[in-house]
Order: C-alpha cells, then structure tokens, then sequence
C-alpha cells in the first residue's frame, strides 16, 4: 500500500528495480528473467504515448520524468526487444513541446490549465506542469540516448538557462536564485556536460560547495548545506565528483581518486544503511524502499571507483596505478564491489547500447558515447 | 484534530464521489496475468481510480469529474493528470467562474499533506496567479508550513515566486532577518535572504551592509556555515552577477578580499580548528603568486583540520604549486605529503 502514491510514476519502479539488480551483479539467479523482460516491455509499452513520451501510468498523460526512467529502464534491460518499442519521432516532438523556446513571445493566459511557468531555455515537466532542473536532465539525457541532440530548438538556450541557476553557494538549484541542492547540481552538470557547454558555470564553485556537503561524522553526504545526511546523495554528490572530472578533462582527481572521502562514503552505507530485512535506507532507523536501495548503491559504486579518463579520452594503453579496482574499496576487499555505474545516465557502464537511430549502431555506453559525438 | 476531522469529511467524500457515476461508468486498470510489479491497491482506490480512468477516456469535463479529482488527490497526491483535469474544470464550467477563492481555501484544507508534493505547490502557483492578487490567508499558510520543516524547498521556491508576483520586498525582508535570527543555521533562509537583497539592488549599494550582516552570524558562532558561504558568495560570486558596472562591482570585491584576510586571520588566531576561515584564507591567497606559499602553507593545515577533506587539500595544494611553478622547488625541500 505505501507505493499507492508511486501510481503515477510506475516506470521509476521499473527502473530503480532494475538498476539495483544490475549494479549488484549476481549470480543468475538474481537476474531478470527473459519472460519478465517480456514483460516489463509490454507494460511500458502500454505507458508510451502516441503524442510521444511515457506517462506514469497507462492511461495518464505524458511526463518528461517518467519518460527518463522508463528509457532507462529499457536501456538496462539491455535487449533489441527492448530498445525497439520506443517512438524516437514523436519523443522528440513531446519535447519540443515542453521546451520554451527562445523566439516565444511572453505569456499571458486567464486559464490556469494553459498556464506555463517555464523561462526561455527550460522545460515544463508535463504539459502545464512545473519547471525544474529535473525536467531539463531528463529531457537532455533522452535526446542523447535516442540521438536526439542535433536539433538545434531542443538544444538552445538550455547553457544559458543553467547558468542563471547557479547560486552564490556554489550548486545549482532548481530555479534562479534558489537554494543549491544535490540533485539539481548533479541535474544541470550532467546537462551541461551532455550539450558540451559546461564553460557556462564555474566548476570550481560548484567542486567547493560539493567538498563541503561530505559530513564529519556520518561519512555521508547531504544535500545541501547546514542539512542532515541521507544515502541517496551518495549518488547526486557522488556523481558531481565524477562528471567534473569529465568537465575538467581527467584533471579532477587525485592520484585517481575523487576528490572526497570515498571509504568513508562506503562506510556509512554498508554499516549504517543497509537494512536488516533487505533493500537500503535513507539513514539507520528509516525504513526500505526503492528509491534509496537504487541510489544509495549506484553511489556506493561511485565511491568504490577511480578516474578512468586517461584510458578513455589519452591513452588506451595507460594502465598506471590509478587502475587499482582495489585501491578505494573499504577494507580493500572484493565483496562489496559493485559494477560501475556512469554518473550521467545512472545505468551501468558495461551495457551495450544499440544507438536507436537510422542506422543502427553498437556503443559501449561510457564516456565515449558522447565524446563521439563531437 | 484537524488530521482526523478532515481524514472523517474525506472518507464522506470519497463515498459521495463514488454515488455520482453508474457502476458502469468504470475502466479497470489493465491487469496481465500475473503483473510484474503490482502495486498492492486498496480497494476504495481501485474504485476510484476506475472511475477516473473512465472520466479520462471520455475527456469528461463537468462538475462530478472536478469533486472526482479531489477524490483522487486525496489518494494520490502525485496524480499529476488529476490536478491538470481539476484546472480544466475551473476554467470551463461557468459554476466554477467565480470559485477561484473556494478553491485556494480548498487547497489550505488539505495541506497539511502536501508539504512535499511538486503537484500541489504548482496548482497553488497557478490558481493564485488566476486569483490574481495575495490570498488573505497566504502568509499564515506559509507559516504554517514553516513551522513544520522551516527547511521546505517547495515552500521557499514558492515564496520566491510570491514576493516576485505581488511586489512584497520589504515586508519579506523583515521576515527573513527574524527567521535567520530564530535559526542561525537555516541555509534555506539564507539563500532566500540572497535573493531578496541582490535581485535588483546594485552591488556597491548593498555589498558592505550583506557582509557584515554574515560577519555578525560568524562572531556568534564561527562553525555556522550558511554565514560563511554567504560572506564568500557575496566576494566571488556576486560581482560578475549583480546589478552595477561589472568593473566596479570587481574592484570594490577586491577590498572586501582584503578586509576578509584581516577577518579571518582573526578568527584563525581565535578559534581552534576552524576550517572556514582558513578555506576562505586559501582562496584569497591562491590568486596571486605573492601569497601562494601562504594559500600552500594552509591547505597543509586543512589537511589536518579538515581530516575528511584530505584529497581535495591535498590537490587543492598541487593544483596552486602547479599555477606557480617557481614555488615547487619550495614544496620539494619543506613537505613530504603523500
């Protein structure tokens, strides 16, 4: 009953199940079935709709978050199958939709079911929904799987939208001149890496205010500043740290690793966050649920991994001793080792992605997908 | 009390709702056999829900689909459809024509549920846009929910929206100065308190009073991090992005920074193990090669002071060194960091 209020954005479910199951990485026993794949793909086809994009529902109306977690749910569950039922032509068209574009002339409106309350360069989430950074992730993100990203509408004034988010602490908030948060910092870096314009923000303010969002004592991180600890920043901040590594070209680490405490990251999730029934939390005494089982370990794979951009972008051949798997993980054993995850798309990052566009192609989703691109 | 009150008057709803569609104005949910992920429904939900998705099927717009949506608000405040077909029925049904006010007292009847939920503060948003002017009842509203988690980032993010739309300003400025007073630490009253001061004043009007505003906050209590990120945001952040000639904005933080050396060798002197005052002392000192043996001398301290943070000092230092190589041969014969 206590995901009753989980009905209208079903395809998180889909995902958040799906993403803990493949960053654990076990025997197969513990992964999903062909005849669940079947199914999971006949339900979220149900949820796509034919103005394009998915809903929370099968018979609600389309949202940009929805339609986030259930491509990546497709993308995780990493088939043809899969990959096929999504609609590209009209997924872009749905975005389009709720972008506000730059030539729009401003909005006046009686109706409050016509109303939008977006600025030049940012998405509506749904159609007469609210504007976030949420919306502006998810919508970039899509049109970077789908290969969506030339389209020069869905594409300007995002930079310039971002950049008027950053506040004074150093983060990013959800609107200008708002309160700097984890999930919208991670929201509109990993945008601006995925539109290649991360010169729109200063990195170094937005690498000072994450710094400081790791706690003493707990080990964990909050979301933002004089707030308590929750695990599922784990990821939000723990992705920051590697997406500017990204931003900055490889020069974001130290010896390798991020620049945050990672072991201690890994401390407070193993120790203080798993519950005893099964599934993660939030913090010791909350209760499981999905949402924190999925992020708190797509975190705990952060913290259990090291810079691979020299490999990636200089040398392909560079195998220094920042290639340790073993160097960051808490009491240097296996165990624990989760398979990495990409901070961008929060799938994992050994998944081979057909590239669903005219022709089809075969990628490795890894910070290659984009720096292909350019 | 009014929990209960208002749970007995939303049962009675519930089931006045279901009275006004035939049991065969339903659409069950589309169930295959053995679903992957069910969701364990109740059964006055289901009930609900079927006859919603009838309602949606049928685009019904009319006054038993609108007392529908508050139904399954009721049960599911996330249902984002719910709320847009309830707009709908504001603005079409010529009953709900002047019903603008009722339903901005509708929506603070039902909020103490919705402290959290994204759907209910944008329909807010929107019928007081509607409404046109400041509800009688805003402010207490907002106290209200202030007071339940004074941290609420849907209730500042609205109230950011509410100063803008209706010109409150001063009042909000008086506000913000007694909540940061309430709570020092409150980051959310601080960020709000940025907004209101330099959205459209002129930096060299209101730098100096802002800073020592924050200094005030840090001499109370040195650890407060919203004051010290305030001080320093108002120094690095600010003069690119505020009102003002950008030069002048730039050489009017230059003597803030000075002023801000001086403070925080104070509270470095004063106060053990302070971390703030020495990551602000770094910034200041790592801009120009005079100082740069200064800003690497203090990232060493952090290392020690600001344990948790060690890889980041510790590259924070590299990273100086490498701006001013002459000071490398510095590093080579007074540190050995690994």
């Amino acid at each position: 009953i206590q995901y009753q209020r989980l009905d209208a954005s079903q395809p998180w479910l889909f995902f958040w199940v799906t993403s803990t199951i493949n960053l654990l990485g076990l025997s197969s026993k513990y992964t999903i079935k062909t005849y669940q794949k079947k199914k999971i793909i006949a339900y979220l086809e149900l949820c796509q709709c034919k103005e394009g994009g998915f809903a929370g529902g099968p018979y609600m109306e389309a949202h940009i978050a929805s339609s986030y977690a259930a491509v990546c749910t497709l993308v995780n569950l990493n088939c043809e199958d899969a990959y096929k039922i999504i609609n590209r032509e009209s997924m872009l068209q749905f975005l389009l939709r709720l972008k506000h574009k730059m030539k729009e002339p401003p909005y006046l409106e009686r109706k409050c079911s016509l109303m939008k309350t977006t600025i030049p360069g940012s998405f509506q989430i749904h159609f007469n929904g609210e504007n976030d950074m949420r919306a502006t992730y998810c919508s970039l993100l899509i049109g970077d799987l789908l290969n969506l990203l030339a389209n020069t509408e869905l594409r300007e004034g995002v930079a310039e939208y971002i950049s008027h988010c950053q506040t004074y602490e150093g983060g990013i908030a959800c609107v200008p001149f708002g309160e700097a948060q984890a999930g919208y910092t991670q929201c509109g870096l990993a945008s601006l890496i995925l539109l290649q314009s991360t010169q729109s923000i200063s990195l170094e303010r937005v690498l000072e205010w994450a710094v400081n969002c790791q706690l003493e004592d707990e080990g964990g991180f909050n979301g933002r500043i004089n707030k308590l600890v929750d695990s599922c920043y784990n990821f939000w901040q723990g992705a920051i740290f590697e997406l500017l590594d990204l931003a900055m070209k490889g020069t974001c680490n130290y010896k390798g690793k991020w620049l945050y405490n990672q072991e201690a990251v890994q401390g407070y999730t193993l120790l203080g966050c798993q519950n005893s029934t099964g599934g993660m939390i939030d913090k010791p005494e909350r209760r499981a649920d999905m949402y924190h089982s999925c992020y708190a370990l797509s975190g705990l794979s952060i913290a259990q991994s090291t810079s691979m951009y020299k490999e990636l972008y200089i040398d392909k051949n560079y195998f220094g001793k920042d290639r340790d798997e073993t160097k960051c993980l808490l009491g240097g054993y296996n165990p624990n080792k989760l398979h990495r995850v990409h901070p961008l798309y929060n799938v994992q990052h050994e998944l081979s992605l057909i590239h669903i566009s005219e022709p089809t192609r075969r990628y490795a989703i890894s910070y290659a997908v984009f720096c292909l691109k350019k | 009390y009014q929990r209960r009150v208002h749970g007995d008057y939303q049962e009675i709803m519930i089931k006045e709702v279901e009275g006004e569609w035939a049991p065969t104005e339903r659409l069950a949910q589309f169930e295959p056999e053995a679903p992957i992920a069910p969701i364990d429904y109740s059964e006055k939900f289901k009930t609900i829900m079927d006859i919603f998705r009838y309602a949606l099927k049928i685009d019904e717009v009319s006054l038993r689909a609108y007392r529908l949506t508050a139904a399954v608000i009721f049960l599911n405040s996330g249902n984002y459809t719910a709320w847009y077909v309830r707009r709908k029925c504001l603005d079409s049904l010529p009953e709900l024509k002047d019903k603008v006010k009722e339903e901005i007292e509708y929506l603070d009847i039902i909020a103490h549920d919705m402290a959290k939920v994204y759907q209910y503060w944008h329909h807010r948003r929107l019928i007081v846009q509607k409404f046109g002017s400041l509800p009688p009842n805003e402010y207490a509203l907002l106290e209200k929910f202030h007071e339940e988690d004074d941290k609420n980032y849907h209730m500042w993010t609205y109230r950011m929206w509410m100063t803008e739309q209706f010109h409150l300003w001063d009042a909000e400025y008086k506000r913000v100065t007694a909540k940061i007073e309430e709570n020092p630490k409150n980051n959310s009253a601080w960020s709000y308190r940025y907004f209101l001061q330099f959205h459209h004043t002129e930096y060299i009007k209101i730098g100096s009073a802002e800073i020592d505003f924050a200094k005030s906050y840090i001499l109370k209590d040195p650890n407060n991090e919203s004051a010290w990120v305030y001080y320093k945001g108002i120094v690095y952040f600010s003069p690119s992005k505020c009102v003002g000639d950008k030069a002048a904005n730039a050489s009017l933080a230059e003597k803030f920074k000075a002023e801000g050396e001086l403070f925080c060798l104070k509270i470095r002197s004063s106060v053990t193990d302070n971390r703030f005052c020495r990551s602000f002392l770094v910034d200041i000192y790592k801009e120009k090669k005079e100082t740069a043996k200064s800003a690497i001398d203090i990232c060493i301290e952090l290392i020690e002071v600001d344990k948790i943070r060690k890889n980041y000092w510790l590259w924070m230092k590299d990273k100086i060194l490498l701006s001013f190589p002459e000071k490398q041969q510095y590093e080579k014969s007074q540190h050995q960091y690994y």
